[in-house]
């Protein structure tokens, strides 16, 4: 809403400068976010339909400044019916949607005469476009006075008027050319079956005023905001009439604005008022219910005693009537002010009109020395954020959103969520799985010259399960690259599978011992190089290469591993259980088992474990060979074994019988062989 | 077998010549080992005469020791500068990188959110997260945002056509924990919330952080306290003025928008916040009459960006490790 304080000072001549008055309008709720010379451009919060107007800005500065508005220079009452007008015609009328309604007819209007300068320069400084005299004034007093009129070529209009919902499939030709398909509960003023407006929102073109018009129906109607909101939206439209009688319009307003827009036309048209009807009653000035305001609960919930006297004069000056009584005030409404109906917004009144700067700052809720007790979840975020910076990951935020593609890519069995209104086909569907967003965040990075890229990030992923959607909390990673910075000691060398599984022990360092990494498969991942990660027998996620065939849709460098685990699957953070530490020599050997292939480090080392020695502490593998000393399906573990006893000093030949018997398990079980 | 002093001046020279330790080692052998000269004539002293003896082991015994001080005293010499000669041959240019994987970096956003979180945490909040998928009900109705209401214009909302929605705000995380628990009730709402709006200022998805608290007679004024103090400790300024504006929101009566004033002297919109309505306190159960409440809610991007002084919402979904690697150091 532009304000034309040139104009607001034929209503308040006493209105403080425009320095004084925009900070006084920002803090009461009527947001100045623009000033330019005589112009303030207000952002008006939905409830405050009522300042939507050169009249409603005077009272609210006069409300505000304590200073008692100008005289009114446009009449307060409406037309008084002559007995030589025409009675016209109404049809039926929707009273609940549309409980007064007003219609005048007049001619011999000077077609050709054209708006007056002083007209056109405060339509233009109000932000409204000029066309046609008639039109112009229509939006001249909406702008002055706030209700919204619309003039009809009168000869487009051949009987009565009525006003209807709209029929289905009924549509209509709006000012704009452009066709509206009407819904049921969108209001039409119609002649006939045919409607000619829709009501409060936009005319029709076929009886829009236009160059030779010379007989005019204008309509002053009051719509009621539960008729009109949401409908223009719909109809995709948004006009300045639509805004105003969404947030609703003074009941009351509509004979007098009818008489000014009638005068206006007289006076710059010529011409003459040939006929009126009405139907409904505009409302009373003051809403019939009262609000009980308890001085009390006033005091409360402002923590702040404000005058009695100043309350009421604060309430009056904003249009209520007051009747006080014993700790408290009868108050009614005007009827321009739809969002007073309760106690609370009368207080609000109140504080903001006294000013939100008098209210006092209360002292902040005790710190309890001790934070609240950590939930797991936040526990689990603030652990997977140490761990994983420290291993070289950077935090990403990226959209819970993707490319229906890319998350087939990575779920294909599922049906993903679709949005009905995306912002684009790459952010339609929402993600069951954080891979395909990293990803294009690594690519992101590629593309602009990085060496080495890894991400993590924490979100929420949405699995479909039949109707319903689950949400549950994700911690996914991407890492492809150089394994390091390009560094003068070390070899250049990049990220592969070992790295990253090796980033996730670390990640899961306290629960290692009931961690398994089995070999898995998964859609988008390279089927030699997968792992699930299984936490006590629960499935915690996925690790895995990027599958070959991917890589060109990310356009990487390299090979690129991607993780996910699942939160929830990773329930409870262990409490350290002291064991004490064998002050005896612990003694070590190696064991070089040759193996098939398919035989893996886990069984061989499963295999050892099993005999469940108890002078065993650990069991290494420090190296694979394959190699010229082996036939092709074999390969050779090189296995560091460590024992150390509680209660002794172990012999060498004690450590050779454990060492021999470990060889013949896994020669028995695994078919190895010792080298 | 030469004359002692002879012996104590060839061995002087020797190991005053001696330029290696072991070459020290050599001439100690040939003085003092068991084929050594001094150790022959100490063995020599059995073929003099009985009364010759003493004197002469005595001379013996004292260029022994000569000797030997002599050797200990050019062997810590020699060591000294062998010493030097292996640190010289070991120096390193210590100002070549160091081996290491440098630590990865916070995402400011994210960075910011938990100090909202922590910062109300250490005041009594509790956390809650909601689903983000949501319905009109919690997202809209319960809020006091009936359909066609115009707030609704300020949602552009994500829908999945079967009356589901993404949330547009973390306000229905406010009503599911009202349905739950019971005044009195302090709670934060962290998230993601979506608004279909996307351009330079405007982002699809971003993060805020609501607040709640419902007890008797909570005021405005414990309103204005609790946000005022977070704020200046969130910008470390325990100076700064903030100012509270009327402002208009469905779900709070009285409602109002928190400013600060910078350092440019400009007042920056940094939240909005208010009393809970009691029609969203009775919707839940909650006798209005009885208790009050106060809501806050902020953008963490927004945050984020003043406090890091960052001009571009956009750089906060690009993930660009040049843009997070700034995000590094163990600062606020």
């Amino acid at each position: 809403m532009k304000c034309d304080l040139e104009w607001l000072a034929e209503w308040m001549p006493d209105m403080p400068p425009p320095e004084e008055l925009a900070p006084m309008l920002t803090a009461a709720g009527l947001e100045v976010a623009g000033h330019e010379g005589q112009i303030l451009d207000l952002e008006l919060t939905p409830n405050r339909g009522d300042c939507l107007s050169m009249l409603g800005l005077a009272r609210e500065v006069a409300a505000l400044t304590g200073t008692p508005p100008g005289v009114a220079p446009v009449p307060e009452s409406g037309l008084k019916p002559k007995k030589t007008w025409t009675e016209l015609g109404l049809g039926d009328v929707d009273a609940d949607a549309c409980p007064y309604y007003s219609l005048c007819l007049l001619e011999e209007l000077d077609a050709q005469a054209p708006t007056p300068d002083w007209m056109r320069r405060r339509l233009e400084r109000g932000g409204i476009r000029t066309h046609h005299l008639l039109v112009d004034i229509t939006n001249y007093v909406m702008l002055e006075l706030g209700q919204p009129l619309h003039a009809f070529d009168a000869d487009a209009v051949a009987a009565d008027v009525s006003v209807r919902r709209a029929r289905a499939n009924e549509s209509i030709r709006a000012l704009d050319e452009a066709a509206l398909l009407l819904e049921p509960d969108m209001l039409v003023i119609a002649v006939g079956s045919h409607p000619i407006a829709v009501a409060g929102i936009i005319g029709g073109a076929g009886s829009a005023v236009g160059e030779g018009t010379s007989r005019v129906l204008l309509e002053a109607a009051h719509f009621a905001p539960a008729s009109i909101a949401g409908r223009a939206r719909r109809l995709k439209l948004h006009t300045e009439s639509s805004h105003r009688f969404e947030r609703g319009v003074d009941p009351a307003l509509a004979p007098r604005a009818m008489r000014r827009a009638v005068e206006l036309m007289l006076e710059h048209a010529g011409g003459h008022v040939a006929g009126f009807a009405a139907q409904g009653r505009p409302a009373p000035a003051h809403r019939p219910q009262t609000i009980r305001l308890r001085a009390e609960r006033l005091a409360k919930r402002l923590a702040l005693e404000v005058d009695a006297a100043e309350v009421e004069r604060m309430l009056v000056a904003l249009g209520c009537a007051v009747r006080a009584q014993p700790g408290q005030w009868e108050v009614r409404a005007p009827s321009w002010r739809f969002d007073l109906g309760i106690e609370e917004d009368l207080i609000e009144e109140v504080a903001r009109v006294h000013g939100y700067d008098r209210i006092p700052a209360a002292a902040p809720p005790a710190p309890c020395g001790w934070d609240v007790p950590e939930q797991l979840l936040e526990r689990q975020f603030r652990h997977c954020r140490t761990r994983l910076t420290e291993c070289g990951y950077s935090e990403a935020v990226t959209y819970s959103f993707v490319e229906e593609r890319l998350e087939r890519m990575f779920a294909p069995e599922a049906e993903p969520s679709r949005l009905l209104n995306p912002i684009s086909q790459e952010l339609a569907v929402m993600r069951s799985t954080l891979g395909p967003s990293l990803l294009r965040a690594a690519q992101y990075n590629f593309n602009r010259q990085q060496s080495s890229v890894r991400l993590f990030e924490l979100a929420r992923v949405f699995a479909s399960e039949g109707e319903a959607v689950r949400e549950t909390w994700a911690l996914g990673g991407v890492a492809c690259g150089l394994a390091y910075p390009l560094q003068w000691g070390a070899q250049a060398q990049e990220i592969d599978f070992y790295d990253v599984k090796g980033d996730l022990e670390s990640l899961l360092q306290d629960w290692l011992d009931d961690v398994a990494f089995e070999p898995a498969e998964h859609a988008a991942l390279h089927p030699g190089q997968t792992a699930r990660l299984m936490l006590q027998g629960r499935d915690l996620g996925m690790l895995g290469a990027l599958h070959p065939r991917l890589c060109a849709e990310f356009d990487l460098p390299g090979p690129a591993f991607v993780f996910e685990l699942e939160l929830e699957a990773w329930a409870g953070f262990p409490t350290p259980s002291f064991a004490p530490c064998s002050d005896y020599p612990a003694v070590a050997r190696d064991l070089s088992v040759v193996v098939p292939e398919h035989v893996t480090a886990e069984a061989v080392q499963a295999c050892v474990r099993a005999l469940d020695m108890e002078e065993l502490r650990t069991c290494t593998v420090f190296d694979v060979y394959r190699g010229t000393e082996l036939e092709t399906p074999y390969k050779s573990f090189g296995l560091h074994l460590i024992f150390q006893s509680f209660s002794r000093t172990l012999t060498d030949s004690e450590v050779d019988r454990f060492v021999a018997s470990a060889a013949v398990e896994l020669e028995r079980r695994t078919g190895a062989r010792m080298r | 077998m030469p004359h002692c002093d002879e012996l104590q001046r060839q061995a002087e020279a020797a190991i005053e010549a001696a330029s290696d330790s072991a070459e020290l080692e050599r001439l100690r052998v040939a003085y003092l080992g068991r084929k050594g000269a001094i150790t022959a004539a100490l063995r020599g002293l059995k073929d003099l005469p009985p009364d010759r003896r003493p004197a002469a082991g005595a001379e013996i015994q004292r260029v022994r020791a000569y000797v030997q001080q002599a050797l200990k005293a050019r062997g810590a010499a020699l060591a000294g500068v062998e010493t030097q000669a292996q640190l010289a041959a070991e120096r390193l240019d210590v100002t070549l990188a160091g081996r290491r994987l440098p630590p990865g970096a916070r995402h400011p956003t994210m960075r910011t959110l938990e100090r909202i979180c922590a910062w109300f945490a250490h005041s009594g909040f509790g956390i809650a997260y909601g689903p983000e998928i949501e319905d009109d009900h919690h997202n809209f109705e319960a809020l006091n945002i009936p359909p066609s209401h115009p707030a609704r214009a300020m949602h552009d909302t994500f829908y999945f056509g079967d009356g589901r929605l993404l949330r547009t705000h973390m306000s229905p995380v406010q009503v599911r924990a009202m349905g739950e628990a019971r005044p009195p009730i302090r709670m934060i709402a962290p998230g993601r919330v979506y608004r279909c709006d996307s351009d330079p200022t405007h982002s699809p998805m971003f993060h805020q952080v609501e607040g709640l608290r419902v007890e008797e007679d909570v005021s405005m004024a414990d309103l204005k306290g609790v946000l005022a103090a977070f704020l200046q400790d969130f910008f470390d300024d325990d100076g700064m003025e903030v100012r509270f504006r009327a402002s208009y929101f469905p779900f709070t009566e009285p409602s109002a928008e928190v400013d600060v004033r910078r350092a440019d002297g400009d007042w920056l919109e940094v939240m909005g916040c208010g009393l809970v309505h009691p029609n969203v306190l009775a919707g839940v159960g909650i006798d209005p009459e009885r208790y009050s409440g106060y809501a806050f809610g902020m953008g963490v991007e927004r945050l984020a960006m003043l406090q890091y002084g960052i001009r571009d919402l956009r750089v906060m979904f690009a993930n660009d490790m040049r843009f997070l690697r700034q995000f590094g150091r163990s600062a606020l």
